[in-house]
């Protein structure tokens, strides 16, 4: 999978308990540390690190806000994108008895991603990682963010937010066709009469699904759409249309249904076959 | 059961008789095992029958468009071609292009200048033009006239089809009908032996009299008494 630059950039505000900005953030060199991260797809792994220099006397809620800007796929096959979320917490003179809360609370991209799990607490245990998995569904402009509550006495902080194995896991790639279950009308249909065709499709990633007819035979409003009027042949007694199913993705999942038209018509009788002698 | 008997090589017009109760628009598509096909899809086509004698069948086959197609056979017995005195011999025209013969027979097995043969006992003249001017039967060909008169028949039956010959040559071994363009050689026992199409002449070539005639059937008299004889 082939992406175009990803862009990176990263917020962080810190509050008091009470949620009050701090307009004095204790950080120091946010700018180095945050600066914008280009390509780390195509590195698959990016880390930024949250120093807090400052002695930390008081409970200091830490909202990070790390935005992705730009994320360009030029394979649209994405569905099942996965982005692994590694949270480690490297403080150093950390302190048991402190109150660490961290969750991605609030990550959007586009629309509101799927996140597999959502971390309430974080792991007081030193450096290990708390993994949060979400998953993109379109290219886009998307954030991730956290919350880290945090009473910490000493100098240094170190919260470590790696994000590794962006795009390809093992299912990356896969993006199932759509599947067509049925095409749905009343038969027999008279014939000239105008019948409601649907399509019953269903997609394993839920991908948009664009819908084509095609019918030799009568005549469509529309050949695009979940549902199409179609009119049947007045000459026929049985008539086939042709749906597509698309997911912007894959091949087309394509189904023929033969209709059945309620015609009495006669079939055409050989008497003789006459051979002058 | 009887079926339908065609000549060897003839033009024949099939035809169907159909029925659809709607009076739906019917297409019609004609196939033959052997022989020639004209297509046209309707009712009615041209047929030229194979050259070769046994059974053929022709089948039609009718859609309307809506329903299943109908389809129905005929067997047809391929018999003997025909000799028509002045106009044609074993499928062949005079007149036709020589594209015709070869079309029925294949490339001859003889070819000379404007003379054509095949060991099926047919050869015959293309006139300047490439059109076929006149034609031979001879041994093994089984072409007959209307009266079943082919080779091997004797002279009694053809000159009872035919009448007596206008013009009598070679010791009684040559019979030209000149006003029906037909001609037989007969061996000496009066059994065609050849038979030739040519377009009949209104009047006698030049130097033939009626006198002539019939000095050679006095000639011949007494051969021909023999022959009569032995009926």
């Amino acid at each position: 999978m082939k992406r175009n630059v990803l862009s990176l950039f990263s917020r962080i505000r810190f509050f008091d308990v009470r949620g009050r900005l701090l307009l004095l953030p204790p950080i120091a060199d946010a700018s180095t540390t945050f600066a914008p991260i280009h390509s780390f797809c195509e590195k698959r792994s990016a880390l930024i690190n949250l120093h807090t220099r400052h002695l930390l006397s008081q409970i200091v809620s830490i909202l990070f806000h790390l935005l992705y800007a730009d994320v360009k796929f030029t394979n649209r096959n994405i569905a099942r994108e996965k982005f692994v979320v590694n949270l480690t917490n490297r403080t150093e003179n950390f302190a048991n008895r402190c109150l660490y809360l961290f969750g991605l609370t609030r990550v959007t991209y586009g629309r509101q991603l799927s996140i597999n799990q959502l971390k309430k607490s974080w792991s007081d245990k030193f450096g290990k990682p708390t993994l949060f998995r979400f998953r993109a569904v379109d290219s886009g402009t998307f954030a991730l963010g956290g919350l880290v509550s945090m009473k910490a006495i000493g100098i240094l902080s170190v919260i470590s937010i790696a994000i590794l194995a962006c795009g390809d896991d093992e299912s990356g790639l896969q993006n199932s066709p759509p599947v067509i279950d049925h095409v749905v009308l009343n038969e027999p249909v008279e014939p000239g009469a105008s019948v409601e065709l649907q399509v019953v499709a269903h997609d394993a990633d839920g991908d948009a699904l664009s819908y084509v007819w095609e019918a030799k035979e009568g005549k469509l409003d529309s050949s695009i759409g979940r549902v199409v009027k179609w009119t049947a042949p007045t000459n026929a007694k049985s008539a086939i249309v042709v749906v597509g199913v698309n997911d912007g993705v894959n091949e087309s999942a394509v189904k023929s249904k033969k209709i059945s038209i309620n015609l009495e018509n006669s079939a055409p009788v050989i008497k003789s076959i006459v051979v002058p002698d | 059961m009887s079926r339908t008997k065609v000549h060897a090589g003839a033009r024949i017009q099939l035809r169907a008789i159909t029925d659809d109760a709607d009076g739906d628009t019917l297409t019609y598509n004609w196939e033959v095992e052997a022989g020639i096909l004209n297509p046209e899809n309707t009712s009615e086509t041209k047929w030229t029958a194979p050259v070769d004698m046994g059974f053929t069948k022709i089948t039609l086959t009718v859609d309307d468009g809506i329903n299943e197609v109908a389809v129905k056979s005929a067997e047809v017995r391929v018999i003997h071609s025909l000799i028509v005195a002045g106009q044609e011999a074993a499928g062949i025209r005079l007149g036709d292009e020589f594209d015709r013969v070869r079309t029925l027979y294949g490339k001859p097995d003889g070819r000379n200048g404007d003379w054509f043969s095949y060991d099926t006992g047919l050869s015959g003249f293309l006139d300047g033009i490439g059109l076929v001017d006149s034609l031979f039967i001879s041994k093994p060909n089984t072409a007959k006239t209307a009266d079943g008169n082919g080779i091997g028949s004797a002279l009694k039956r053809v000159d009872g089809e035919f009448g007596p010959a206008e013009e009598i040559k070679e010791g009684g071994k040559k019979h030209w009908h000149w006003k029906t363009g037909i001609h037989f050689d007969y061996d000496a026992a009066f059994k065609v032996t050849n038979v030739h199409i040519f377009k009949p002449i209104g009047a006698a070539p030049s130097g033939f009299v009626d006198a002539i005639q019939q000095q050679q059937v006095l000639r011949n008299k007494a051969a021909l008494h023999k022959y009569y004889a032995e009926e």
